[in-house]
């Protein structure tokens, strides 16, 4: 793990001394947090990992005191969480940070990913830093959903009805796996217990993909808007500690504010109203939707209405429910061959005219799916739905290929400083 | 080629805006058509409610929202003698009315007006505060009996249980006009929709037509609500608006009593927060301006021989390299022996920097010489002798002392320091295959 960085650790005393030769603790928080060194040129978007990180650690804390006071049974579970918003001491609070904590999650993340595929950040030496990346936003998804089910209002069981549903459309196992899920043939006070195990567990998971995913970062050092590497260590980067570590503080706090904006202002916002009502098996929700960092997905599932059949017999080989199945994992699958779809070798969108043009168009297409998804799955909404489902398929399979090969990128700056220094004079 | 490729940019580019174009189109033709299928009202499944709710104004909205207490009062009047008939409220407990500015007594003396049955025969005891709102049915079948088929909805959560979809782009505005009070509003505008059925709409008997009504246009429940049903005696208008008004208010509190609470508390986090923001922006921004006027170097590098060394990690912990502190020592040295320091390291400069220029293989490190480990190394550092470049150009006599006091009085000729630091200097790798392959790792990174 040899690296140039800012400084070498020195212990300060006696004390620290004894530590350092027997377990190098304190040295390692220094090379990875003090003299790691940073592009000089990162932007406001790079905060977003840090962001992270301190919502993992607010989601992680907000939700052990919340398991304090949770019940995981179908009789108890609703009326627990009510208990928590109207008796716990600042149950109120802490619920509502833990609930929108999600949702703001989600909006890192999202900001988070998007910039790695607007500067190119994906690609070599960066792989696998990107499909750990990959592997953490799955596991964030699987958390989220869980954590939904566990208030146990109408949309937390009928959103786990349908989800779980997708897994019976796999052939030959699919049932089993469904009714492992689930504890039984629907959803029910097993699947709640589970879930509420799982809900615990995967934070930890998450945890510990990020310490790999900050690991490999360390290994590669960090990308850059420009997407050149760092050529001069010294006149292009700069320690982590202040400069990165005042940034990313005051891009938290600032993140905070929009967080708090909800949390005390707007705490349904991101909720669905229905899920203020008790869970009823027999009573179904005129439309059930998922949360709203689902609906992207969630629209590319339900654009899947047809059959795929060996033309002229009738043979059906993959039936919609399945194809939608497909389509839906497909569309997060896809990105862990990001890197090798994307032949351009350039990494950064600033010199690649034309892939920055395709870029904002794959996250407007993002976003109408997302619309998409809210919406009733009937007439013109379906149909908006196939064209832009086969439009993000297309950016990954057809587009990101072709432009690799057919672009023809802008000047490159041969280095970091010089494009700074461009940059000034412009 | 080149001419080729920059026309088929330009064509691929015209493509792209094209098809953003498309994307852009289809956006606006399908919200057209939603609208249009709205206002013509033939969509296969009609939306509802058929109206959007009716924007009251609350004392409880936006960023300062708190209760108004009396409001709260003659909502829970109208509960108790009109609604309460039929809904219960389960979430709700008598003690919780003291926030509505009753005292206790007050509470105790709502609660015993109640009986609960004690579980024994068909006994009963008279209600105390720890008690939640009675539930008017027995069960949910004798609730169905004696409502036509539908079952009253419990009242606890109803103000956040019912939002109308605001709608696109409304729900946008929402965020930042901190619109909340879809539900009350719903509330609200439901006691006081019901109106005559449009012509040609038949109605079944014991339901209402309300086209305020959220799952269809017609409703189990009938105008609840008539003027001067319930006696206020605050003056307030005993009028179906005022009485729709407070219950919703009411209905509000009891599904979130923290509601008043919840928006104080973010008011002044929202300060905090802000204030914080402005102190963190100034003092990154003093920061990251040091490292302006310094030009593009590190604040860090302090020495000629450590921006040389450009910090040497070491790969077992161990082992240490030049310290602040020796460094400080350095700087402190008489300066006759910093002025031979410095010529010697003008003069070997000449090759390191070179390959410094190319960024690899010359890491000016003491400890890079074969025989020289650790410890020696440190106590070499420690008598300010930390670099090649340091002990390269050392008289021999020099050389011989300083080698004495760090206690390698014999070892230091045998093996060859002096001409190791030159072989270095002069741009050969390391003797020891260790310490090759440090410099070959670093030099490696250095390259890409």
């Amino acid at each position: 793990m040899a690296h140039e960085q800012h400084g070498i650790y020195e212990p300060k005393n006696g004390f620290m001394q004894w530590i350092d030769v027997r377990l190098p603790l304190p040295r390692l928080v220094y090379d990875s947090f003090v003299a790691y060194p940073v592009p000089k040129n990162l932007n406001g978007w790079y905060t977003f990992g840090g962001i992270l990180s301190i919502m993992l650690v607010v989601q992680i804390i907000t939700g052990i005191v919340l398991a304090m006071h949770f019940a995981a049974s179908t009789q108890l579970a609703f009326n627990s969480v009510e208990t928590i918003m109207r008796d716990v001491n600042y149950g109120w609070l802490i619920r509502r940070i833990h609930a929108n904590g999600a949702s703001m999650f989600f909006v890192a993340v999202y900001i988070h990913m998007f910039r790695g595929m607007y500067y190119g950040s994906y690609k070599a030496p960066r792989e696998i830093l990107w499909i750990l990346g990959v592997i953490i936003f799955l596991l964030m998804m699987a958390a989220a959903f869980m954590g939904y089910v566990l208030p146990w209002g109408q949309m937390s069981f009928w959103g786990a009805t349908v989800i779980t549903g997708f897994f019976s459309a796999i052939p030959l196992i699919g049932t089993g796996i469904q009714e492992l899920l689930l504890g039984g043939y629907a959803v029910g006070n097993p699947t709640l217990n589970r879930f509420f195990s799982l809900h615990y567990l995967l934070p930890f998971m998450i945890a510990g993909v990020v310490v790999l995913h900050v690991w490999a970062l360390h290994v590669t050092g960090q990308s850059n808007p420009t997407g050149v590497e760092v050529k001069n260590f010294r006149k292009e980067t700069v320690p982590f500690t202040p400069y990165a570590t005042l940034k990313d503080a005051l891009a938290m706090v600032l993140f905070f504010i929009v967080f708090a904006w909800f949390v005390f202002y707007l705490p349904d916002y991101m909720g669905h109203p229905d899920n203020y009502i008790p869970a009823d098996p027999l009573v179904t929700p005129a439309h059930i939707v998922p949360e709203w960092y689902f609906l992207p997905f969630y629209a590319i599932l339900r654009a899947i209405t047809f059959n795929i059949e060996i033309p002229f017999t009738g043979i059906v080989l993959i039936d919609s429910k399945l194809g939608g199945v497909i389509a839906m994992f497909g569309s997060i699958i896809v990105l862990f061959f990001l890197p090798w779809l994307d032949t351009s070798k350039v990494r950064s969108a600033r010199y690649r005219p034309l892939f920055r043009q395709f870029f904002w168009i794959f996250a407007g297409v993002c976003v109408a799916l997302g619309y998409l998804g809210s919406r009733p799955a009937e007439g013109i909404y379906t149909l908006l739905s196939q064209i832009f489902t086969a439009y993000y398929f297309g950016h990954f399979l057809i587009i990101l290929p072709l432009l690799g090969w057919k672009e023809k990128p802008s000047a490159i700056p041969a280095s970091i400083a010089d494009a700074v220094l461009a940059d000034k004079k412009a | 080629m080149g001419h080729g490729k920059m026309k088929l940019n330009k064509i691929v580019s015209t493509l792209a805006g094209t098809l953003a174009a498309t994307l852009a189109g289809l956006c606006v033709a399908f919200s057209l058509s939603v609208t249009s299928s709205f206002a013509s009202g033939d969509d296969e499944t009609p939306h509802y409610p058929l109206k959007h709710p009716k924007e009251a104004s609350w004392s409880f909205a936006g960023p300062l929202g708190h209760w108004d207490i009396g409001q709260l009062q003659r909502g829970l009047k109208v509960y108790k003698e009109v609604c309460s008939g039929c809904h219960s409220m389960d979430l709700v407990a008598f003690r919780n009315l003291t926030a509505l500015g009753y005292s206790d007594k007050q509470v105790k003396a709502f609660a015993a007006e109640y009986d609960f049955p004690t579980g024994v025969d068909d006994e009963t005891r008279s209600g105390k505060i720890t008690d939640r709102f009675p539930n008017p049915f027995a069960s949910k079948e004798e609730a169905k009996e004696s409502n036509n088929g539908a079952v009253p909805p419990d009242f606890s959560l109803m103000a956040k249980a019912r939002a109308p979809e605001r709608g696109f782009p409304t729900f946008v505005f929402d965020i930042f006009t901190l619109y909340a009070e879809n539900g009350p509003d719903y509330i609200y505008s439901l006691l006081t929709g019901y109106e005559d059925a449009p012509a040609g709409r038949e109605i079944d008997e014991g339901l209402h037509y309300n086209p305020y009504f959220i799952a269809g246009d017609v409703l189990a429940m009938a105008a609840p609500l008539s003027d001067d049903l319930v006696d206020y005696d605050d003056g307030s208008p005993q009028t179906v608006d005022q009485y729709s008004k407070d219950i919703s208010a009411f209905l509000m509190w009891a599904a979130e009593p923290h509601l008043a609470e919840r928006k104080s508390m973010g008011f002044k986090v929202l300060i905090f927060l802000a204030i914080f923001a402005a102190l963190l922006y100034f003092v990154k921004k003093q920061v990251w301006a040091g490292l302006k006027t310094e030009g593009a170097g590190n604040a860090r590098s302090t020495t000629p021989a450590a921006s040389l060394v450009s910090a040497t990690p070491k790969t077992t912990s161990a082992k240490t390299t030049v310290s602040k502190k020796v460094v400080a020592k350095k700087v402190a040295a008489p300066t006759v022996k910093a002025k031979a320091k410095k010529a010697s390291a003008t003069k070997a400069k000449k090759p390191a920097a070179k390959r410094l220029k190319a960024g690899v293989d010359f890491i000016d490190d003491i400890e890079l010489v074969d025989g020289i480990g650790a410890t020696i190394a440190k106590r070499l550092q420690g008598e300010g002798y930390g670099t090649l470049t340091s002990i390269a150009k050392l008289s021999g006599k020099k050389m011989a002392e300083v080698a004495d006091s760090v206690g390698a009085s014999k070892r230091y000729e045998r093996e060859e320091w002096q001409v190791q630091a030159r072989e270095m200097i002069a741009g050969k790798p390391p003797r020891a295959k260790v310490d090759q392959d440090t410099v070959a790792r670093l030099s490696a990174k250095a390259k890409k």
